[in-house]
């Protein structure tokens, strides 16, 4: 069997659409295809397809990746190009190639990239940079809500957060760099994030966030050529 | 366009921001400056429901396929949806271009419900268009309504500038055609409802007045303009083969209600169900040849990747071709996944053969609709189906492996007792001995039979448009009996909200002194009146009291079939005479044999349309 990775955006009004909705996406465009991919065997089979960590719904992304195995040996650039005619207007194929290892996607992802601009940005830079430094170094405690019952827990920015870097400013938009870590315990959310962020002070209307890229423990893009 | 960043900024507060979004695989955008004609498709319930709505999709492609008419969605925003955008100052947009209603040329809504009314009027509020005809001039879009409902419009007569009275596919584009060609001169709405009320299917109700007698009902219907016709024909397509059917639908991003590829493989109905509103306004029986079908589900599988094909219509075992279809479509496409499902499968003429093929490939449960429990009964309704067939099938089915089981019916049927009740039970018990009397070793799986039980409406243009609701007091009293004796774990019994039957028993034959009613109850809160969770009965009671209805009078009332009722006016093919006949029969208990077997003149034949007719 073939495994392949692909990279993939999920842009502007597309931050709506669940990762269900994603996979469901992805499914019927392979299916429209008739790529040669491979079943799960049992009563109701399924594509053995498989995705990264999910981002949260409302960002935004150019650096998500899927997998997918297929039956036969497959030039990676045919299925990339065709893949990419076949998805709506803001999903947008970046590149493919074969994968040889037996990792899955999430065991290989160890850091995520985000872009974060906040509009209407009503503080100033300074104070910003302020929150980033003790977000990043000291650490501020949080509380994660967990769903289903569970306790919550209390958590550390620092744990989960590697650098934030405030980029600068332009009218009243503000633009930083955020690098979260993925760990055993967990990671933090975008939303979290700008909770936080408001907790200390920092006040905006708006914000965006794209992820820009997913990393691996060497600090590789997980297709990295 | 409405405020992007303010809109997107307040979607990640309500549930499934995805229904409001757009931009989905195969939706349209042209450029608003080019095009002759916008028309917003307005759906009066969430993006769920209307997208697995087949007509839209059809309505949708027939529209775009014409290069100067854009054709854009419109939903009912859910309760949290229109909180926020009723705080945010944001109307109520059509989603591909998110550009408010209010800029469009026409609005045109669907009708398939009478529960949804009151959507209809929130959704016009929404988007700042005048509720009522008369408040709309021409700086408005035209309000426009078609679809089963169309077919008893008085109601909601006051609301929309035209109705259209049966099948859209000729008749939409003539009202088009007939739009862009006033507004290259001096646009009139007066003017251009004039013209558009001569188009056969057009129904203006501007140009019409009722009048009635001391004890409630219609005296007569007066012509305001003396051009407009007297009677409004129902339009209905010839050449099923040949009539617009789209190559690509849209792909929603979200799980709707049906996420599939639906085939329609026939119209109408050969069968003469003395309940069914459809199978009498859908006349005939009218057949797709299966290259056609295979055709369209072939260019409807490229374009979306579904892993779902439907065969759909009101009874689709009636194709005289089905097997054929079902060998082919297996042929190309059982190796690869996808499931053929048969909705509306009549358990007479079911091939055992065919389910078995179906059945390799994906397994789904199977439903039948009995409709009553006693053969008396269905011979009343004309349901011709005896004990025999019903239970054949079914154990040819649990044989070949099936479990689970649903079976549909109804209370409140025309001389209905409550023996006629608690003989659900003893068919489902007998469903249930089928299953477990059989050798041990051939019993597969856990069966599990589930009953559910409607409450009838009687509905315009049926045998039974003359009879009386039960009240809802005998709907709990029947539901509630049945409860009580089907004490089986391996049957679930359940039925429909009495509520919700009666109100919409009210709209199904109302006439015009209701349409203030909806309006009032709109103003004071109901929407979504199909959704029992957001149901308000009590404010809908309220409603008819202050505008002095008499609800009952409506639904409960045993008409006289001499009587003129609201939607007499509308010549539907079928005619009133042979309805009367019906209901005599059904009375009598005596069954019509079904269009195939023997044309039993129910005017069909006189309209030249075709399909089963031609057999005479």
């Amino acid at each position: 069997m073939f495994k392949y990775t692909i990279r993939y955006t999920k842009t502007k009004e597309l931050k709506f659409i669940s990762h269900l909705d994603t996979l469901r996406v992805m499914q019927r465009a392979i299916s429209r295809l008739n790529l040669p991919i491979c079943y799960s065997e049992g009563y109701n089979p399924h594509m053995k397809m498989s995705f990264g960590y999910p981002i949260s719904l409302g960002v935004e992304s150019v650096g998500e990746y899927f997998e997918i195995e297929l039956k036969e040996n497959i030039d990676p650039m045919i299925i990339a190009t065709s893949l990419a005619d076949s998805l709506p207007l803001n999903m947008k194929i970046v590149d493919c190639v074969r994968y040889e290892g037996k990792d899955s996607l999430m065991a290989r992802t160890a850091f995520n990239d985000y872009s974060l601009v906040l509009d209407e940005f009503e503080s100033t830079v300074e104070e910003l940079k302020k929150v980033a430094l003790a977000i990043v170094n000291e650490g501020i405690e949080y509380t994660k809500i967990r769903k289903k019952k569970k306790k919550p827990k209390v958590c550390n920015t620092k744990d989960y957060i590697e650098k934030m870097e405030v980029l600068g400013s332009e009218g009243k938009m503000v633009a930083m760099n955020i690098s979260f870590k993925l760990t055993e315990t967990g990671s933090m959310k975008v939303s979290e994030v700008i909770d936080m962020l408001r907790e200390q002070g920092i006040a905006f209307k708006y914000y965006n966030a794209i992820k820009l890229e997913t990393y691996d423990r060497d600090r590789k893009p997980l297709i990295y050529r | 366009m409405v405020n992007i960043k303010e809109l997107e900024k307040h979607l990640l507060e309500v549930e499934k921001p995805a229904r409001y979004i757009g931009n989905e695989l195969n939706s349209i955008i042209k450029n608003k400056q080019t095009v002759n004609l916008r028309y917003a498709f307005a759906f009066p319930d969430i993006y769920e429901v209307g997208m697995s709505h087949l007509g839209m999709h059809i309505l949708y492609g027939l529209l775009n396929s014409k290069e100067d008419i854009w054709c854009e969605r419109v939903f009912a925003p859910w309760i949290d949806m229109e909180e926020v955008m009723k705080e945010n100052d944001i109307p109520l947009f059509a989603i591909e271009s998110k550009d408010s209603i209010s800029e469009f040329d026409m609005v045109g809504f669907t009708l398939q419900y009478e529960l949804s009314y009151s959507n209809v009027i929130n959704m016009l509020k929404l988007g700042d268009i005048p509720i009522r005809s008369a408040d709309r001039d021409e700086s408005y879009p035209l309000v426009i309504a078609g679809g089963p409902c169309a077919m008893n419009p008085e109601p909601v007569y006051n609301i929309f500038d035209i109705f259209v009275i049966g099948e859209g596919e000729e008749v939409l584009l003539e009202l088009c055609d007939l739009y862009k060609e006033e507004r290259k001169g001096n646009y009139s709405k007066e003017e251009f409802l004039k013209k558009a009320c001569k188009i056969e299917g057009i129904y203006v109700p501007e140009f019409y007045e009722v009048t009635y007698n001391e004890d409630g009902t219609i005296r007569e219907r007066i012509k305001t303009y003396d051009e407009a016709p007297d009677i409004v024909k129902r339009r209905i397509i010839k050449d099923m083969d040949n009539s617009y059917f789209p190559e690509k639908m849209i792909v929603p991003f979200i799980d709707v209600v049906h996420d599939r590829v639906v085939a329609e493989v026939l119209r109408g109905c050969i069968r003469g169900c003395r309940f069914c509103q459809a199978g009498m306004i859908f006349r005939p029986f009218r057949e797709k040849k299966p290259e056609t079908i295979l055709k369209q589900i072939n260019m409807l599988m490229e374009a979306s990747g579904h892993e779902e094909i439907s065969l759909s219509s009101l009874s689709t075992s009636d194709h005289s071709q089905l097997e054929t279809i079902i060998i082919e479509l297996l042929k190309q496409y059982g190796d690869k996944k996808v499931g053929i499902s048969l909705p509306s499968l009549r358990l007479d003429s079911v091939s055992f053969d065919l389910i078995e093929q179906l059945q390799k490939v994906r397994k789904s449960g199977l439903t039948f609709a009995p409709e009553a429990g006693t053969q008396r009964l269905r011979d009343v309704i004309n349901k011709n189906l005896t004990e025999e067939q019903i239970l054949g099938p079914l154990k040819t089915a649990f044989d070949l492996g099936w479990s689970t089981v649903k079976l549909y019916f109804m209370f409140g049927l025309p001389t209905e007792t409550m023996d006629d009740v608690y003989a659900i039970k003893d068919l489902a018990y007998q469903v249930k001995d089928l299953f477990f009397q059989r050798p041990k070793e051939d019993i597969k799986g856990n069966l599990k039979v589930t009953l559910s039980a409607a409450c009838f409406i009687p509905k315009p243009f049926t045998p039974f448009q003359w009879a009386a609701q039960d009240d809802m007091e005998t709907f709990y009293q029947k539901a509630h009996n049945a409860s009580r004796i089907i004490k089986d774990n391996k049957v679930k019994f359940n039925y429909h909200d009495p509520k919700t039957s009666f109100l919409e028993a009210i709209f199904a034959r109302g006439d015009r002194r209701l349409a203030e009613v909806i309006i009032d109850a709109c103003d004071n809160g109901c929407k979504f009146d199909g959704w029992t969770e957001q149901l308000k009965f009590y404010t809908w009671s309220e409603m008819f009291t202050k505008n002095n209805i008499d609800a009952s009078f409506y639904a409960n009332r045993l008409r006289d079939v001499d009587e003129n009722l609201p939607w007499d006016f509308i010549d539907i093919g079928v005619s009133k005479n042979f309805l009367k006949n019906e209901y005599k029969k059904a009375l009598a208990g005596v069954t019509t044999p079904n269009c195939k077997e023997k044309c039993s003149g129910c005017g069909m034949l006189q309209n030249h349309i075709g399909g089963v007719c031609d057999r005479v």
